[in-house]
C-alpha cells in the first residue's frame, strides 16, 4: 500500500468479505426444500407411473420375444406348404418335411381370372435330373397287351412256323414298300398328288 | 421361458426400480441435509437477498430432483451442486437485471454477524456503510475478477471448488482473487482519504 496503512486496509477488506456471504438462512430452510421436493415427487408420480410402466411393458416384450426366438430355433412341427401340385417337385429340405395339399373336391373351384397369371417357372435343370426317377430301361416297360399275350403263346409252342410265318410277313410288307415308291416318284406322296392335281388342271 | 418365470422376472426388474428409486430419494436428502447451506450462500452472494437466495435454493434442488437419476455417477456432489446454484442464481439475477444493482433497499438485509452487540452506534453505522460501499464497489469489478471473489467469499468454498464450479483452472482463481482484492483495497484506501 502506498499510503503506509496497508495492514488497517488489508484487515477491514478482509473483514467486510468475510461478511459478505457470510449469512445464515432463515431457520427450517432444510425442511421447506424437502417439503417442497416431496410435493414436487407427490405432483410428478403420474410420470413416474407411466415410466415405469412403458419400461416394464418394454422388459416384457423383450422378455417374451427372446423366449419365442429360442423356441423358434426348434422347429417341432412340419412345414406345410400349401401350394398345388406340380409335375415336378422340389427335393426335400433336410430334417423338414413338406405336404403338398390339394384342393379339396368340395370346395369350388376359383373363377378363371381375367389377369395374366404368372407363368410357372420350371424348376431348374439339376434339380428335376435329382427329381426324375432313374430308369434302366427307356422306354418304360408297358404290361402285354392281350394279342401281345397270344402272340407271345404262340412263338413258344410253333417257333419254327412262326419264324416262317415273321420271314413271309416281312417279304410282303417290302413288296408293298416297293410298290408303293413306284407310284410316287418323287418319293414324296404329297409332291406327287399336286403335281398330278395341276396337270389334271391345265388340261 | 415358462409363465411363472417371465412374472417373478418382471417382479424382480420392478422391485430393482423401486430399490433404486428409494436410494435416489435417500442420497437427494442427504445433499439437501449437508448442503443447503451452501447452495443458500452461493444464491445469496450473487443475488443479495433473501427471498431470491431461498427461491434460487428451492429451484437448484429442484434441478437436482430433474436429473436426480445422474446422482450416482456423480463424483462430487458439493462441486456438482455448487455449479447448479451458480448457475441457477446467475441465470436469476440476469433475469432482474439485477447484476450490478445493490438493494440496499432490502428490509431483510442481513446484519453482518462480525458487528457486536457491545459496538458503538458509530461502528454499526460505520459497519453498514463499508458493507454498502463493499457491494458496489465488487458489482463494479469486470466478471472475470467478480465471479471468482464472490465465490471465494463464501466460506464452504475452497479455491479448488470455486475453479470447477466455475471450470477455470485454480492458479487462475488465485490469481483472479488476488486482483480483484487489490483493486478493492485501492479503492478502500482512496474512500479513506476522501472521506478525511
Amino acid at each position: 500500500m502506498t499510503n503506509g496503512k496497508p495492514d488497517e486496509f488489508d484487515r477491514t477488506l478482509e473483514a467486510a468479505l468475510a461478511k459478505y456471504a457470510a449469512v445464515e438462512p432463515r431457520t427450517g430452510l432444510e425442511e421447506r426444500v424437502l417439503a417442497n421436493l416431496g410435493a414436487e415427487r407427490a405432483r410428478v408420480p403420474d410420470h413416474a407411473w407411466w415410466r415405469w410402466s412403458a419400461i416394464a411393458g418394454v422388459s416384457a416384450v423383450i422378455v417374451v420375444a427372446m423366449a419365442l426366438s429360442l423356441r423358434s430355433d426348434k422347429p417341432s412341427h412340419p412345414v406345410v406348404a400349401n401350394h398345388p401340385p406340380t409335375p415336378i417337385q422340389a427335393p426335400q429340405e433336410r430334417g423338414t418335411e413338406i405336404i403338398s395339399i390339394a384342393p379339396r373336391s368340395g370346395t369350388r373351384p376359383a373363377p378363371p381370372s381375367t389377369a395374366p397369371k404368372p407363368a410357372l417357372r420350371p424348376w431348374p435343370p439339376d434339380v428335376a435330373r435329382a427329381r426324375a426317377p432313374k430308369l434302366e430301361q427307356f422306354p418304360s416297360p408297358q404290361p402285354l397287351s392281350e394279342q401281345e399275350k397270344l402272340l407271345q403263346n404262340y412263338v413258344a409252342e410253333n417257333p419254327e412256323q412262326a419264324v416262317l410265318l415273321a420271314r413271309a410277313r416281312t417279304e410282303a410288307l417290302r413288296q408293298d414298300q416297293l410298290e408303293e415308291m413306284n407310284s410316287f416318284p418323287s418319293g414324296d406322296p404329297a409332291r406327287d398328288w399336286e403335281e398330278r392335281n395341276h396337270g389334271t388342271k391345265e388340261r | 421361458m415358462s409363465e411363472g418365470k417371465r412374472v417373478v422376472a418382471g417382479e424382480a426388474i420392478l422391485s430393482g426400480l423401486a430399490t433404486i428409486e428409494r436410494s435416489r430419494n435417500q442420497m437427494l436428502e442427504a445433499l439437501v441435509r449437508e448442503h443447503s447451506r451452501l447452495v443458500y450462500r452461493i444464491a445469496y452472494a450473487v443475488l443479495r437477498g433473501h427471498h431470491d437466495a431461498e427461491d434460487a435454493t428451492q429451484e437448484t434442488f429442484m434441478r437436482v430432483l430433474r436429473y436426480s437419476s445422474k446422482l450416482a455417477t456423480v463424483e462430487d456432489p458439493k462441486t456438482w451442486l455448487a455449479r447448479i446454484a451458480w448457475r441457477v442464481a446467475i441465470d436469476r439475477s440476469r433475469q432482474r437485471g439485477r447484476t450490478r444493482e445493490v438493494a440496499l433497499e432490502d428490509p431483510e438485509r442481513p446484519i453482518p454477524e462480525a458487528v457486536s452487540s457491545d459496538a458503538s452506534a458509530d461502528e454499526t453505522m460505520h459497519g453498514a456503510e463499508l458493507s454498502a460501499a463493499l457491494e458496489r464497489m465488487i458489482a463494479a469489478l469486470p466478471e472475470k475478477l467478480r465471479e471468482p471473489l464472490i465465490l471465494s467469499t463464501v466460506e464452504e468454498m475452497s479455491p479448488k471448488e470455486v475453479a470447477a464450479t466455475l471450470s477455470i483452472n485454480e492458479a487462475a482463481v488465485r490469481s483472479h482473487v488476488f486482483r480483484a482484492r487489490q483493486i478493492l483495497r485501492d479503492k478502500l484506501a482512496g474512500r479513506s482519504r476522501g472521506s478525511r
